[in-house]
Parts: C-alpha cells; sequence; structure tokens
C-alpha cells in the first residue's frame, strides 16, 4: 500500500533534523500538513517530497478570459433536471 | 466570501500555490502556464483547477477545484457555489464537497450544501449526503487533502439525505 502521509518523526528522520525542528515548520506553514487532532499531524507524502527537493512554489499567474459561459457546475450530479 | 476581480485573481493565485506546496500536478490549458479566471457574458466569475496527487509510482488521485462567483455590482463579486471534489484511483472511492443548485437542494432537502461519496467509483448508496460548508479553497484543498491521507471513506457512516 501507498505511503501517503508522514508523521513528523517520520518527517525529522527523514529531513535528519529534530521533531521540534519538524513541528515548528509545520506550525509556520513551511511544510504543509493536515492537523487531525491537537497531537495528530499528517504531512502528506507529495507535500514532504516537494519541501524536501527544495524547490519554491510556482507563483502562478491569472489570465481573465471572457467567455460566454463559464465553469460547467454540475458534472457530477445525476440528477437530470440539475445538469 | 465576497471580493474584488483583483481580490479574487490574488485568491486564485494563492489557491493554486497552495495546491502546488502539497505537492499537486496542476493541470493547465492548453498552451497556458498559468490558470484561468473566467468571466461569462452575465459579469460572473468562475475558474477550475485540475491537478493529480501521489507518487509517480501508484495511480495518482484526480483533483478539481470550482468555485463561480456572481456579480453583484460594479467590480464586486460573490462566492455563490463551489465544488471540491477527489477521484482516488489508488483507492477506488470518490468524495466530494458541494455547493450548487442550492435553490433546488434548499427545496428539496433544507440544505445549502451536500457531499457525495461513492466506494468503489461508480456504486452510489445515496445520490447526496449531508455536508458542511467549505469556507474557501483554502479550506477545500485541506480537506482534500485530508480526505486523502485519512483511510478510505465509509460511506455508509455518512447521512444520507435522500
Amino acid at each position: 500500500m501507498e505511503k501517503r502521509w508522514y508523521s513528523i518523526k517520520e518527517a525529522a528522520e527523514r529531513l535528519g533534523v529534530s521533531h521540534d525542528t519538524v513541528s515548528r515548520l509545520v506550525e509556520r506553514g513551511e511544510l504543509p500538513a493536515i492537523r487531525v487532532s491537537k497531537r495528530i499531524v499528517r504531512i502528506p507524502v507529495p507535500a514532504f517530497d516537494f519541501y524536501a527537493s527544495g524547490r519554491t512554489p510556482i507563483q502562478r499567474r491569472v489570465v481573465r478570459r471572457q467567455v460566454a459561459d463559464g465553469v460547467h457546475f454540475g458534472k457530477g450530479e445525476r440528477i437530470s433536471e440539475l445538469v | 466570501m465576497r471580493g474584488t476581480q483583483d481580490e479574487i485573481a490574488a485568491y486564485l493565485a494563492s489557491a493554486a500555490n497552495l495546491l502546488g506546496r502539497y505537492g499537486a500536478d496542476l493541470a493547465f490549458p492548453a498552451g497556458l502556464d498559468a490558470v484561468e479566471l473566467l468571466e461569462d457574458s452575465n459579469g460572473n466569475l468562475s475558474y477550475e483547477l485540475l491537478g493529480t496527487l501521489g507518487s509517480q509510482n501508484a495511480a495518482r488521485s484526480e483533483l478539481a477545484i470550482r468555485e463561480g462567483f456572481d456579480r453583484l455590482g460594479p467590480d464586486q463579486y460573490e462566492r455563490m457555489r463551489y465544488e471540491f471534489e477527489l477521484v482516488d484511483r489508488g483507492r477506488d472511492y470518490r468524495r466530494a464537497f458541494h455547493m450548487h443548485f442550492t435553490d433546488w437542494f434548499i427545496e428539496r432537502y433544507q440544505v445549502v450544501v451536500h457531499e457525495h461519496c461513492e466506494r468503489p467509483i461508480g456504486r452510489v448508496l445515496c445520490e447526496h449526503y449531508e455536508g458542511s460548508p467549505v469556507k474557501d479553497a483554502f479550506a477545500g484543498i485541506l480537506k482534500l487533502v485530508d480526505a486523502w491521507t485519512d483511510a478510505p471513506p465509509e460511506c455508509v457512516d455518512l447521512r444520507c439525505l435522500d
């Protein structure tokens, strides 16, 4: 089964830093994580890999475009009167 | 949630940035390395962010984020609809958090928002589940990543609206 997340302890071991250092990275939002409860934090593996790679997130440009119809909502609905 | 067109464009850029920081690969419209904010003929705004999440060695999960903002007046918009979708191919389930067709949902179920849950994908025990409002794209992205890192859902444990 594909591993989906690391604990703070696992992330610290992988980065070769202390538990407290990873906790601070999470608290500052530098390492994106999911706080499940006060004590449990899940660090998604893709987020960890991105952080560990040292890459900087690309700041995406937003292009504005005029269209006749915007985004189509309700693709996942099965009720014919809605879609 | 309300804002000007510039504020919504900045919000969209931040949401795309957050997805990237969570390690999602974003798909962009052909020939464009940017996200699009669409303005329709009624002056309403909408966008769609599509991406994938997961390791290169496993079936990647699909993410979709859509939000729509209705024009209230000159350069003033309010978020009126959203869809946050996760299709987890590796573990074979779909979760979705929706606010759309609100008049219909209020009339039919007396709710504004609803959720979807399919496990395995395509097996629909209930068309619409009770849900909680998702206040913005950042909260929606957290909800999707939370679902992705969590154990696969037990759809029968959710409250069916039908």
